[in-house]
């Protein structure tokens, strides 16, 4: 019975720091700088330089791994 | 063991997640009264509007389908005029400013509130930005829309239409 209690408590502490983000505050996240990739432009080019210089290509997103099973 | 304390979290982890929308307004509910702070600072009282067919719009400066949604609110407002129809749009932006040059570009001819606590939308329990109610003239909340889809525009403009004509109670 105490080893329930002290797994509840525990669990129910855990939920406590848990905080639903509402829709309409989602003002920060929306920011430019929050995204992945904020410019898709100069991220391109940066893979480029690395593919240049590194001999390597993809590893980036889903597709096309550079492992050449694509 | 084990199950009996599955027993006793789950409900009460399924009770915590939906408390946040247990009090959404549903179509067919009556729109809660409110009052909002405009951008000039006066205060508009949702109840001013009482007897014409209201499209209340929550929306924000940083939310793309809410800029898509403007030139459509300006055009139903023009279309539908201001004697019957009223479309209120309330900003949820903490940054005023945003929500200022938002409004230098994209307002229309009806008032815009704001609302930088989000209380209004905790009060409807909106579930996405933006989100839109269209209210009858009896104050009753007749079409809950989430978000903006083009494609619904036309459907909504039929329904405002079925409104103002009294085919619709």
């Amino acid at each position: 019975m105490k080893q329930t209690l002290i797994i509840i408590f525990g669990l129910l502490l855990s939920v406590s720091g848990c905080s639903q983000v509402r829709p309409w505050e989602k003002g920060k996240l929306a920011k430019r700088h929050m995204a992945f990739d904020p410019d898709p432009l100069e991220s391109k080019f940066d893979r480029h330089v690395q593919e240049s210089k590194e001999g390597s290509s993809g590893g980036y997103g889903v597709g096309g791994g550079g492992c050449g099973c694509n | 063991m084990i199950g009996r304390v599955l027993l006793l979290v789950f409900p009460t982890l399924m009770c915590i997640l939906a408390i946040p929308n247990a009090y959404a307004v549903t179509e067919g509910s009556t729109l809660p009264q409110f009052t909002v702070e405009t951008l000039a600072g006066e205060p508009l009282a949702i109840t001013s509007f009482k007897g014409k067919v209201v499209y209340l719009d929550i929306w924000a400066s940083w939310c793309r389908p809410c800029e898509k949604s403007f030139p459509w609110l300006r055009e139903i407002q023009e279309r539908f005029g201001a004697e019957r129809f009223q479309v209120l749009a309330i900003s949820v932006d903490t940054d005023l400013g945003a929500a200022r040059e938002f409004i230098s570009k994209h307002g229309g001819r009806f008032p815009v509130g704001i609302d930088p606590d989000g209380s209004i939308p905790e009060l409807l329990g909106a579930s996405s930005m933006p989100s839109s109610y269209l209210v009858d003239q009896a104050g009753r909340v007749v079409r809950v829309i989430e978000g903006f889809h083009a494609g619904n525009a036309s459907d909504i403009e039929h329904q405002i239409e079925r409104l103002l004509s009294g085919g619709m109670k």
